[in-house]
């Protein structure tokens, strides 16, 4: 592990920004878009602006729930070997999730996601080495309203990973928790390794939709971890300033955090700032920018120093429409930033365009970057041993020390070496077919694609979600 | 002295001075100009200059914001005078963002820049159920609708939003605007509506839809 991690903002900035988020939240408040979260604030002490939904809360209930929030917590997963402790100083790759669309591998245009493709994705992910959770694409071919839980199924089948999901239909809640415990084999089981991570996010400016409120109740009544996203749009939904959108979105995160930790003290929750910044010649939200990656590495300053929280970035990300030197560069500052300042979870493996697209060859790409990201935060050990004092002394008499007894010690040790990467002779590389990164990448998806197959689930479990997904067929398609 | 004072209007819309825009155009509506050439010749040619200023890069959507700010406070002076003799508004659009969402800057941004350019919008809000879109369509005299959503699910709600449309006899009749972060130009026309990538193309979009229907 580096012995410094990278800061950006000096200690007192930090405690700067908390502070003015605690002002926010005592004298602007949060919109609770949901009549019984309202009154339960009520009761924990919090006021309401009369006549309204705004939630006023004071300094002294924050910093009391923000002393239950857990610092490290387990991430269980359906193969015992994918479980991994949240918050042990390692960083977790998770594949970025959410669209509907995908670059076909072999015409380069953008289509749908069929339900093909949403089953090869998590397969994808399942056979890489640093994406540690899984995250879905939405395939656009089945019912709207259980696609969701379709989605979520198609995940379970198809890799043996953590997941990491997002309701589409609020209605798909209880049947999210059921798939989620049939997985996990019990109630008990669930809380102790939660199989999946939900998120949900907070609208922008200062407000808390319902289907964020219910999901930090299901999930804090079920031990599911919770990541909360704050997406403010610098100079649009949030200030225009670095710092106030930084605020704006902390102030959001904050109240769920808070609302979350008096509902179920110690609930395992995820801190996800992922500021966007307005671009103000075009109007696009920018996710990839310069201004982006400086948000992202303050915020990890502010989940680890203040509220001690795991904390999930984006990182690699992008605004390239096609996996070029634009998203080669967007995604390494965007990854190495965060990495080095001490982010637990590096989300977007697989984006392009701020997020709106997925490529399957960028994925592999991606996850080569994360591993060399990771080794890069690992650092490198100083001390007698590795100093090598007589190697060096030695090296005046052999001229060169490729057989010292130190270098046939420690040649293996520390050595990222990726796969995806050129390093050979320009004569060699031709007679490989002279391809681009991008076309190695693609390659690679498909030998993965032909011959990886992720654990298979047991019938019993199959079953079952069968019969979920039965159930919430017919209670959500109507209406 | 007509010209001064159609120049002068240019330029504080150009600026976005709001308050000097209404000055002017009260002025130049005592002094005699025409309402008409108040709109065509003062304001609209203002913001031309904003839009095509914004499209090379020259001028930032906050100050295209203000232009449109002063334009509308000027139309507010001119509306009536307009509607005096004759000279109908650019056009008529509603504009919300669909059922189960609730980001809605797109949709304002849109809003905003439509007013800048003349348009009379009614904007319903978000999180805007199919039947909502559908009542203020009847109850007003509309050529256009623009639909938001900032989700690739409530994006579906475009589609069934113009399903009941059609059941109400009104598309294509009423021509459908889309816009938002996950809709494509493909999206749009498997619903059969019209797609715009962002604020300032939308007006372009809505000013050719509204000569469509004339």
């Amino acid at each position: 592990m580096i012995e410094q991690k990278l800061k950006i903002l000096s200690n007192e900035q930090v405690v700067q920004v908390h502070e003015t988020t605690l002002r926010v939240l005592q004298e602007v408040g949060i919109e609770v878009m949901h009549e019984d979260a309202c009154r339960i604030w009520e009761d924990f002490g919090a006021k309401r602006k009369e006549g309204t939904s705004r939630i006023l809360i004071p300094p002294d209930l924050v910093e009391k729930a923000l002393t239950k929030v857990k610092s490290s917590f387990i991430c269980g997963a359906r193969e015992e070997k994918n479980e991994f402790l949240l918050g042990d100083e390692k960083i977790y790759g998770r594949n970025g999730g959410g669209p509907g669309q995908v670059i076909d591998l072999d015409s380069s245009e953008l289509r749908n996601a069929t339900k093909k493709d949403a089953a090869d994705y998590a397969r994808l992910v399942d056979a890489l080495d640093y994406t540690q959770i899984a995250a879905p694409v939405y395939e656009q071919e089945s019912n709207a309203k259980t696609r969701d839980l379709n989605t979520l199924a198609c995940m379970i089948r198809n890799t043996s990973k953590h997941i990491n999901i997002r309701l589409l239909n609020p209605g798909s809640l209880p049947f999210f928790m059921q798939m989620a415990q049939l997985v996990a084999g019990s109630d008990e089981n669930l809380k102790q390794k939660p199989i999946l991570t939900m998120l949900e996010s907070p609208v922008s400016p200062l407000k808390h939709p319902a289907v964020l409120i219910d999901t930090i109740m299901a999930c804090g009544k079920f031990g599911i971890p919770l990541e909360i996203c704050s997406m403010p749009i610098a100079g649009a939904t949030g200030p225009v300033t670095l710092a106030g959108s930084l605020l704006m979105s902390n102030v959001e995160m904050v109240g769920a955090v808070v609302f979350g930790q008096l509902l179920n003290p110690g609930m395992p929750m995820i801190f996800t700032p992922r500021i966007m910044v307005m671009d103000m010649a075009s109007g696009y939200a920018l996710t990839g920018s310069a201004e982006n990656a400086l948000l992202v590495t303050a915020g990890v300053q502010l989940a680890k120093d203040i509220y001690h929280m795991p904390v999930n970035m984006h990182g690699p990300y992008t605004d390239a429409p096609i996996s070029d030197c634009q998203a080669g560069i967007e995604n390494t500052y965007f990854s190495l930033l965060p990495a080095l300042a001490g982010v637990d979870i590096l989300t977007g493996a697989g984006h392009l365009q701020g997020g709106l697209v997925i490529n399957f060859a960028q994925l592999v790409i991606d996850d080569e970057l994360i591993g060399m990201v990771n080794r890069c935060r690992e650092g490198f050990r100083v001390d007698e041993e590795t100093l090598g004092f007589e190697a060096v002394a030695d090296s005046i008499e052999s001229g060169n020390l490729l057989t010292h007894p130190h270098t046939l010690k420690h040649f293996r040790a520390n050595r990222f070496r990726p796969r995806l990467v050129t390093r050979t002779a320009r004569s060699n590389w031709q007679a490989e077919g002279s391809k681009t990164m991008a076309e190695r990448a693609k390659e690679k998806v498909k030998d993965l694609l032909a011959n990886h197959q992720p654990l298979p689930l047991d019938e019993s479990i199959e079953k079952g979600i069968q019969e979920i997904l039965n159930d919430a067929e017919m209670a959500l398609s109507e209406g | 002295m007509e010209s001064d004072h159609l120049i002068a209007l240019q330029e504080s819309i150009y600026s976005g001075d709001f308050e000097k825009a209404v000055e002017i155009t009260q002025n130049a509506l005592d002094t005699g100009v025409t309402a008409k050439s108040v709109l065509n010749d003062g304001l609209i040619k203002g913001m031309e200059k904003v839009g095509a200023d914004f499209k090379s890069g020259e001028l930032f959507l906050p100050e295209v914001l203000l232009a449109a700010r002063a334009m509308k406070a000027a139309m507010g002076i001119l509306k009536p005078q307009l509607a005096n003799s004759g000279v109908e508004p650019i056009g008529k659009v509603i504009l919300g963002t669909v059922a189960g969402d609730i980001h809605d800057i797109g949709k304002n941004l849109v809003g905003m820049m439509l007013e800048g350019s003349g348009f009379e919008v009614i904007d319903i809000g978000c999180d805007v159920p199919p039947e909502k879109f559908i009542e203020t369509i009847q109850k007003e005299d509309i050529q256009v609708i623009g639909m938001s959503a900032m989700l690739t699910t409530t994006m579906m709600m475009m589609k069934e939003t113009i399903q009941k449309m059609k059941e109400k006899d009104l598309y294509p009749k009423v021509k459908v605007m889309v816009g938002g972060a996950p809709v494509t130009p493909e999206f749009a026309q498997d619903i059969g509506a019209f797609y715009s990538s962002d604020a300032a193309e939308a007006v372009d979009l809505a000013k050719k839809l509204i000569s469509l229907g004339k």
